[in-house]
């Protein structure tokens, strides 16, 4: 599932039985209902992106978010980008903060 | 059904439900039997150091006022050192427990020893007939602690989860050697005015707060850990070899490793998702069921596919949660003692949340929401998001240096003195922590033997906002076993009751807007007995509509049985889905309308009263005829056909509309027919239905007719695979 050169985005905090959507250049790539927060991780979900992504737009409702991603991507490995839902609904996307998760 | 409240006194006129509790007799000393000598009373029971020890008044009707309303200020600890005795006494926090009859009660002193927190708290049992099941809860959360060189006693105003005006608790403690046995705690409660209420003899059962079972299973290819020595890495505390249960022993926990580790085989490269750690542990863990309990499973797995990140992950959140969590080794399983701290700090972690716990920086989300503490040096923090604040250095590196392996101050109150649903796993779902539950109201049965099991169900099981949602109950008994005819186990006869938790957490115990007062019918269970009833539950007589908001809501049932025993249900939960189109939205404004969910409560009327909530119905028929939602008009009219409806003029007189039962067939029918299979209405209304209107047809003198409804009815419901109690209705 993971792929080392690829782009994961983490759906993190605030989702409370949400449906969302992940466009991807343009094209919906992902799509899910009943996106809740699991508060022990933080996390709702990881989504594995294609690592040719350029533009990463995440919709909720009538919120969205979106980020271009360098190219070609900083550093080695994995990208990982993270959306949190905030207190008034809002989006938040921007790279993953560093560090183990538990 | 009657619950009295346990912090009152025994009423001499009620039944005594609580035999071994005392209570206090005009002119005695609460809790003290007459020609008992009271601890309190002892004159050679001066302190040994004098000035700091607070001297006990006389036990006078006005030094317990004057006790309560000091403990009713809420001052703040003002901790009294215990006088030096020349002997080593034994330490007196810990759990103690009285007799298991009427209201038990476990009680947790927390007033000396290691990270005393100046507390007290308990749990309450109801035992009833051979059954016993949690009521309720009590916390203290400043205590005022007196000693004598005999005796402590512990004052403080309680918060309970039940209603009650007795929230004083005095405790007092005869203090012991530690070569003497360990003496009792009497509980004794007062109003804030000073009105003696029950009084409790715990005897100490044990010196930890609780006792959590710990099963551990591992992944194949994982070494999981064993211990980790803090003195091989720098940092905070004394230095000392920690397992995980010695981690918890720390905080007042007692975590009794059960053993029997299972070896979970996977496939090589194997990713859990955590719907797949769910099945594990319903498969793995032995001591798995959906009730709560003290019981936790710990999974030592190697990977997840959230990533390589992941080191732990608390993923039981279906159904009852909180009851299992697994850490991933994959990055920290080199046997380094790096690694070894990691993976102490994760497995302590994931149980903490299995406790309830939120992230030290995530507080704010839970439940009631409390402010965050980025600065705590606890095991649920993240070393990289510590931050001390003042310009103090943070990350990981200060965290670890600081770090003593414990839990802060706040975590560990919860752990010890939170209310027990919220505490226990399969308790209140994950970050709510201070919301009355539905497991709060109807407590777990801790000991059944009654020989009779609840089931509820909902039907339908996802509905549309809008939609009756209707209680299917399940009642399974051994042979011999006394229980009600299944046409009272509907709610509107008292013996079954329901509590409903909506998505925000807020609690209903339904009120049927109807209550029937019947000659209880009582029958024998056979081999194989089980009685099915269903009731439309939408709507309360205090409340309103029930089910008036999209979200999750936890549906638990009790049953009080002839004999007196009281058994609960599991846990039922339905989400009501928002409404995916505009005529979705305009049939649920209709059908909850607030004459509505009574018009169907009736199963329709002619009545003046509720003409809104009739008119409602009909327009669903009129402009929705295709709406799921319609076969419920269809039913609620079709069954209003069926029957006569009386209505008394002003004059006195009486006016008759008489049954139709052609109009009453064209709409009963089709909802009928509709729901002969999997979809529509649920069995027990379907059968209802039939039933009705065979007798409106006998009732009519239609013989033949009722005969062939009885006959399909009776064929239908053996195809459902109806028990014998309800082909032995259908078919008289």
């Amino acid at each position: 599932v993971s792929d080392p050169d690829g782009v994961a985005l983490e759906l993190g905090g605030g989702f409370s039985d949400d449906e969302v959507v992940v466009v991807v250049d343009g094209r919906q790539v992902w799509r899910g209902t009943g996106v809740t927060t699991n508060w022990s991780v933080g996390l709702a979900d990881v989504i594995h992106l294609p690592a040719s992504a350029r533009t990463v737009e995440v919709r909720v409702g009538r919120s969205s978010s979106s980020m271009s991603l360098p190219c070609p991507p900083d550093g080695d490995g994995e990208v990982r980008l993270r959306v949190d839902r905030c207190e008034n609904g809002r989006l938040r996307l921007d790279f993953a903060p560093a560090g183990p998760v538990f | 059904m009657t619950i009295m409240e346990p912090n009152a006194a025994v009423d001499a006129g009620a039944p005594d439900l609580s035999a071994g509790i005392e209570t206090a007799l005009p002119g005695q000393i609460p809790g003290q039997r007459p020609g008992a000598t009271s601890p309190d009373g002892d004159p050679s029971a001066a302190p040994s150091d004098g000035a700091d020890i607070a001297t006990p008044a006389p036990a006078t009707d006005d030094a317990i006022t004057r006790m309560a309303e000091e403990a009713a200020e809420n001052v703040p600890i003002t901790p009294v050192p215990l006088p030096i005795l020349p002997v080593r006494m034994r330490t007196l926090s810990g759990t103690y427990r009285s007799p298991a009859a009427g209201y038990q009660m476990e009680f947790r002193a927390d007033v000396d020893g290691a990270r005393r927190l100046g507390r007290m708290s308990g749990d309450y049992y109801s035992v009833s007939g051979t059954s016993t099941s949690y009521f309720g809860s009590w916390t203290v959360d400043a205590v005022k602690v007196t000693a004598t060189t005999s005796t402590l006693t512990i004052v403080g105003t309680a918060r309970t989860t039940w209603s009650t005006s007795y929230t004083v608790a005095r405790v007092t403690i005869p203090r012991t050697t530690i070569s003497q046995s360990a003496a009792p705690a009497t509980v004794r409660w007062f109003t804030p005015s000073g009105a003696a209420g029950a009084v409790y003899t715990c005897a100490w059962a044990a010196s930890s707060f609780r006792v959590v079972e710990l099963e551990q299973d591992c992944e194949s290819n994982v070494t999981p850990f064993v211990s980790h020595d803090t003195a091989t890495l720098p940092g905070g505390g004394a230095d000392r070899i920690l397992t995980v249960s010695r981690a918890y022993a720390e905080a007042g926990i007692r975590m009794l490793d059960t053993g029997g580790a299972n070896i979970v085989r996977t496939a090589a490269n194997h990713l859990w998702n955590n719907a797949s750690l769910h099945h594990a542990m319903q498969r793995h863990f032995s001591r798995w069921a959906e009730t709560p309990q003290f019981k936790v499973w710990l999974l030592h797995a190697w990977a997840h596919e959230f990533g390589v990140g992941l080191r732990g992950i608390m993923f039981d959140q279906q159904g009852l949660q909180r009851q299992g969590c697994a850490s991933f080794y994959q990055a920290i399983s080199a046997p380094t003692d790096t690694n070894r701290r990691e993976q102490l700090y994760v497995h302590v972690h994931e149980l903490g949340h299995c406790f309830n716990l939120f992230h030290s920086f995530h507080k704010n989300f839970m439940n009631p929401p409390l402010p965050n503490r980025p600065g705590s040096l606890s095991w649920m923090n993240y070393p990289q998001n510590y931050n001390p604040g003042g310009g103090a250095p943070g990350g990981a590196a200060a965290f670890w240096s600081a770090f003593p392996f414990q839990f802060d101050d706040l975590e560990l109150a919860h752990l010890r003195h939170g209310f027990r649903n919220h505490v226990i796993m399969g308790g209140t779902p994950f970050g709510t922590g201070a919301a009355l539950d539905v497991s709060s109201e109807y407590g777990d049965l801790v000991v059944d033997h009654t020989g009779l099991s609840l089931h509820i169900a909902t039907s339908p099981a996802r509905p549309v906002l809008g939609e009756p949602v209707v209680l299917e109950i399940s009642l399974a008994a051994e042979a011999g076993r006394r229980l009600h005819h299944l046409e009272q186990l509907h709610p509107k006869y008292g013996q079954v009751t329901v509590a409903v938790s909506g998505p925000g957490g807020e609690v209903v115990v339904h009120k049927p807007p109807l209550e029937h007062c019947a000659e209880p019918a009582i029958i024998v269970a056979e081999r194989g007995e089980e009685q099915r009833a269903s009731a439309y539950i939408g709507y309360d007589a205090a409340e309103g509509h029930l089910f008036d908001a999209p979200g999750t809501y936890r549906i638990r049932a009790a049953y009080a049985t002839p004999d007196g025993d009281v058994i609960v249900s599991n846990v039922a939960t339905v989400r009501v889905a928002v409404p995916h189109s505009r005529e979705e939205d305009d049939v649920a404004e209709l059908m909850l309308q607030e004459e509505t969910g009574m018009v169907l409560t009736l199963l329709g009327t002619d009545s003046d009263h509720l003409a809104r909530g009739s008119a409602a119905l009909q327009t669903v028929l009129d402009e929705h005829a295709d709406s799921p939602m319609a076969i419920y008009a269809r039913l609620a009219e079709g069954t209003n056909l069926a029957r006569p409806f009386y209505e008394v003029l002003d004059d006195g007189s009486v006016r008759v509309r008489e049954r139709d039962l052609d109009r009453a067939e064209a709409l009963l029918r089709p909802a009928v027919d509709a729901s002969r299979g999997d979809a529509g209405l649920d069995d027990a209304t379907v059968f209802q239905t039939l039933g009705y209107l065979k007798h409106s047809h006998a009732e009519a003198g239609d013989d033949a007719g009722a005969e062939e409804i009885r006959a399909d009815v009776v064929a239908l419901a053996r195809s459902k695979g109806a028990p014998r109690s309800v082909l032995e209705a259908l078919d008289e």
